[in-house]
């Protein structure tokens, strides 16, 4: 097993002969396909809270080992779907905060609002700024088992954000540890932005991670403990914000037409996650603290700085409810508590003068988002032979907020809060679903309610699933996912600019599909096609208030959508791949006579009349645009050779994305310009990564990666904070990503 | 080449943690493919293997993780190219349990997850000085003497393999099986 040898999963165990004892005997008679197509299958419980195999899973599943993680050099959830997920594509935006994923024909790039992520079904603010789970520096690696994707909405069970998928992370017991591990890396990248003024440092980070477990006995009963530590260091610099000069024509004067601001930031982020059972009770923390400063890292801000500790709190308890029941009961509880401080890039004096008394100032936010969840599941056994189960569930939580925002004088002193803004707003949801197997066929049927304070939803979920034949597997899945809108969508103003909307109400998604897999030994084959209606997606209108324009979060998108899906993971001989390629397809659904509305209203709705003229088709008695971001086709794909016992293993993954819009490409007047050479359209882009480890000593591997980034792998903007400027010279070839096109990692990992 | 194998040298966690055991169906189906690599399973007479699943019998009838093994051996129907016949047994002491094997002679004796260690141990004894095929869905129990069990590692079933106690009992594997598998180390 020479691919273990560097931080393999299975440590602690040993290789030994066992050529002695087994005897080769009539080798006609073993069905060898039929075990090695079981020994393929998939288990997870994120689909439906049990423990059950794919095949018989309430939807599309997709598992991504722990080995494959450590082996390509994964450092996030986002790296992980990019590069060895199925059916969703992915990018980050810098490196830093941002996440986006597609899947079904609408992409997501608020911050991985629309997806559940979750560790260990910790739901503690799984997918919003708080969930880090996007983050690289928040997830702990190598201490993840596997990571198992269920494709689709999810929100029957997980309710608010559950609209793409549900992700769930799987940490590793104590016990499969045992010795302690130390793990460090280093990579450097390109400089992303050629056009930067400084790009001497390129893209740079640093990761060191200790980590390990023991099983001990305590008070007579097994005590088992996993801990991870992990501190990144990244200097992201080579990028550049460019701010439009009004007045000044961009097709008259590019380079004059602009300002350059180089971006930068610098981050040190620390995170110690430990997960303990003992007896009935399952117990996980996690405490991570950053320090980041840097210039434009929010969409080209100005220069800000923030110190943003975190800390979570998970116990569970759970038992036998009479020879029927299992009862489980969980509490915890997420503080993210940040300190900002935004400098703006043009200083009002005057405002300055009338807060803290002097001429240059800057804007300071404390931001505590604090996340109380109880929740207990019961699992009722009908008959106790998992024929018919039961499941009820309750969720009560409060997504709170304190917010005091001020002004505090550049240089140190002079504060000056407002008053804060306390907003515990109270959340509860209940649902039950009940799973029917049966020796052929299973169904699966739910439904979830949640009330909040800003909105309310129900899910439903019907699946049936079917084994018709040796190893295959049909299926049919109804399901429906929301997002309630965000504080902010909701209650914030902001005079001139933005406008609360008491009206707004949450988002919802429903998704029909039909599946079939088919296994053959080691091969495991998928392929389901779906439909998905994405409704009252939030957006902010232009909208008049007391004569004066402003904007407002409301529900005004539909997106359709329909495509196929399709998965082959396997392994033969020294050989192990997987590849996932996905038709879905995204388009913004209009009303059919959207043409005879004034330009006015067009930009109330943020539409172009250029985009409708250009990109606009009409069927179904309505007219249709591409959605922003989405790809019509996307695939990923992943192989993996070892060359035998003490030489390297290789490995590559790719992820590639067809043609496709940059983001809010349809209200921007000058992207859809004919003069600006870069235009809406990005061309297809390839992400792929190569990485090769090798044992060097017997305790100690290596591995090397290196990632290519072709232009257009994120399409958020053409530059950093501005997606409409024209560039200096024009054209596609000429755009640049705001992170590295090419970058190179170096690992050392030490069994002590 | 000889198959090389690995030798599951840890503990898992407890009986408890039921969330970290393969589905019943896909045990079932793994004993059915797996039941062709042992040699010497052979039903004794007709074509139907006896299959004893032991539970550790409390007062109101058999466990559920005992009922389920039953119900889904009878709804898969075979064992390799034998049928497969389950039987309910509550595991009293160890002189009874030896009495059962003599008078019901199983070809494989499944051990219901709600078994303890301790009761996990008397039954490995008392089949030792036969050559009956114990299995069970936790991996702890291999551990313990069991010959066959599973377990899920990064999302994927694993079988499992006590090697020592197959010797012990004269059972013997095709090389397919152990090239499959995970041995542990008793």
């Amino acid at each position: 097993m020479p691919a273990d040898v560097v931080e393999a999963p299975d440590a602690g165990f040993e290789e030994v002969d066992a050529g002695v004892f087994a005897v080769v005997f009539d080798p006609a008679a073993p069905d060898e396909s039929g075990l090695e197509a079981l020994l393929a299958e998939q288990v997870g419980s994120a689909a439906s809270r049990t423990a059950e195999s794919g095949s018989s899973a309430p939807g599309t599943t997709w598992s991504i080992s722990g080995t494959d993680l450590k082996r390509y050099g994964i450092q996030s959830v986002e790296e992980a779907i990019r590069y060895l997920g199925h059916g969703m594509t992915s990018y980050e935006y810098d490196q830093r905060l941002n996440a986006a994923f597609g899947a079904r024909g609408y992409l997501s790039d608020n911050i991985g609002l629309h997806i559940a992520i979750l560790i260990d079904g910790n739901q503690a603010g799984g997918s919003a700024k708080t969930a880090r789970g996007t983050q690289q520096y928040m997830m702990p690696i190598e201490l993840v088992d596997h990571i198992e994707i269920v494709l689709g909405p999810g929100s029957v069970i997980y309710g608010n954000s559950a609209m793409l998928g549900v992700v769930n992370i799987v940490t590793r017991k104590g016990s499969s540890l045992e010795e302690a591990h130390v793990v460090a890396q280093l990579s450097g990248g390109t400089a992303a932005d050629k056009w930067a003024k400084d790009a001497t440092w390129g893209e740079v980070w640093g990761r060191a991670a200790v980590y390990g477990g023991t099983k001990l006995t305590w008070r007579g009963d097994p005590f088992d403990l996993a801990v991870h530590f992990a501190a990144r260091w990244d200097r992201q610099q080579g990028r550049s914000a460019w701010r439009p000069i009004l007045g000044v024509s961009p097709y008259a004067d590019r380079f004059g037409a602009f300002e350059r601001e180089d971006v930068f930031n610098r981050d040190v982020h620390g995170r110690l996650f430990a997960r303990a059972t003992w007896r009935k009770w399952t117990f996980m923390t996690t405490v991570a603290i950053g320090q980041t400063t840097g210039t434009g890292p929010i969409e080209a801000s100005g220069k800000s700085s923030a110190f943003e500790p975190e800390y979570m709190l998970d116990a569970m308890w759970a038992d036998q409810v009479g020879s029927r029941g299992d009862l489980s009961l969980r509490a915890y509880m997420v503080v993210f508590d940040s300190y900002a401080t935004l400098v703006p890039v043009h200083n009002d004096a005057a405002k300055c003068r009338a807060t803290v008394r002097v001429d240059q100032c800057a804007d300071t936010l404390h931001y505590v988002n604090f996340r109380p969840f109880i929740e207990p599941i019961l699992t009722w056994d009908w008959n106790r032979d998992g024929s018919q189960v039961t499941t009820l569930g309750a969720q009560l939580f409060l997504d709170g907020s304190v917010i005091t925002s001020g002004v505090v004088a550049t240089k140190g002193g002079n504060v000056d809060y407002d008053e804060p803004i306390v907003a515990p707003l109270p959340n509860a949801a209940a649902y039950i679903q009940h799973i029917w197997r049966a020796k052929y066929a299973s169904i699966n049927a739910g439904l979830r309610g949640d009330v909040g304070f800003l909105g309310w939803a129900l899910s439903p979920r019907l699946a049936i699933t079917a084994n018709p034949w040796t190893n295959g597997t049909v299926k049919g899945v109804f399901s429906t996912g929301f997002r309630n809108p965000s504080i902010t969508e909701r209650f914030l103003e902001i005079e001139n600019f933005l406008t609360a909307n008491p009206n707004i109400m949450a988002e919802h998604v429903y998704s029909g599909e039909l599946g079939v897999a088919q296994r053959w030994g080691a091969q495991n084959l998928q392929l389901a096609v779906f439909a998905a209606v994405w409704d009252g997606l939030i957006t902010t209108r232009g909208i008049i208030v007391n004569g004066a324009f402003s904007s407002q979060f409301a529900n005004i998108r539909t997106v359709w959508s329909a495509g196929a899906n399709f998965a082959w993971q396997g392994a033969y001989k020294a050989f192990e791949y997987a590849l996932s390629a996905n038709y879905a397809p995204g388009r913004l659904r209009l009303p059919a006579d959207i043409a005879q509305s004034t330009d006015q209203q067009l930009r109330d709705q943020r539409i172009d009349r250029t985009a409708l003229d250009r990109y606009g088709s009409k069927a179904f008695d309505s007219v249709f645009l591409p959605a922003d971001a989405m790809p019509d086709f996307y695939a990923t794909g992943h192989v993996s050779l070892g060359m035998g016992e003490g030489r390297p293993r290789v490995s590559v993954a790719a992820n590639l994305n067809s043609p496709r819009m940059r983001v809010n490409y349809a209200s921007e007047a000058t992207l859809l310009d004919l003069r600006n050479l870069d235009g809406p359209t990005l061309p297809w882009s390839i992400d792929v990564r190569a990485a090769i480890e090798h044992q060097v000593a017997p305790r100690v591997g290596m591995r090397i990666t290196v990632t290519g980034r072709s232009l257009g792998t994120v399409p958020t903007s053409v530059r950093i904070g501005d997606s409409s400027a024209p560039l200096p010279t024009g054209g596609v070839g000429a755009s640049t990503n705001p992170v590295a096109p090419l970058s190179a990692m170096l690992e050392a990992n030490v069994r002590l | 080449m000889a198959p090389r194998v690995l030798v599951f040298a840890l503990l898992f966690v407890g009986t408890a943690a039921r969330a970290d055991d393969l589905p019943v169906q896909l045990q079932v189906n793994l004993l059915s493919k797996m039941s062709t690599y042992v040699q010497n399973f052979v039903p004794a007479g007709t074509e139907t293997v006896k299959v004893l699943v032991v539970h550790p019998g409390p007062k109101d009838g058999p466990t559920r993780g005992a009922q389920s093994l039953g119900s889904t051996i009878t709804q898969v129907g075979k064992l390799g190219k034998y049928g497969a016949e389950p039987k309910l047994v509550a595991y009293g002491d160890a002189k009874t349990f030896r009495a059962t094997l003599a008078a019901e002679r199983p070809q494989v004796l499944y051990l219901a997850p709600e078994l303890d260690s301790t009761l996990t141990a008397e039954i490995v004894e008392a089949a030792t000085s036969s050559t009956v095929l114990t299995i069970s869905g936790v991996a702890e129990h291999v551990r313990l003497g069991v010959v066959l069990g599973f377990a899920l590692m990064e999302g994927r079933p694993r079988v499992l393999i006590n090697l020592k106690q197959a010797q012990k009992q004269q059972i013997v594997f095709l090389s397919g099986l152990v090239s499959h598998s995970v041995v542990v180390d008793k």
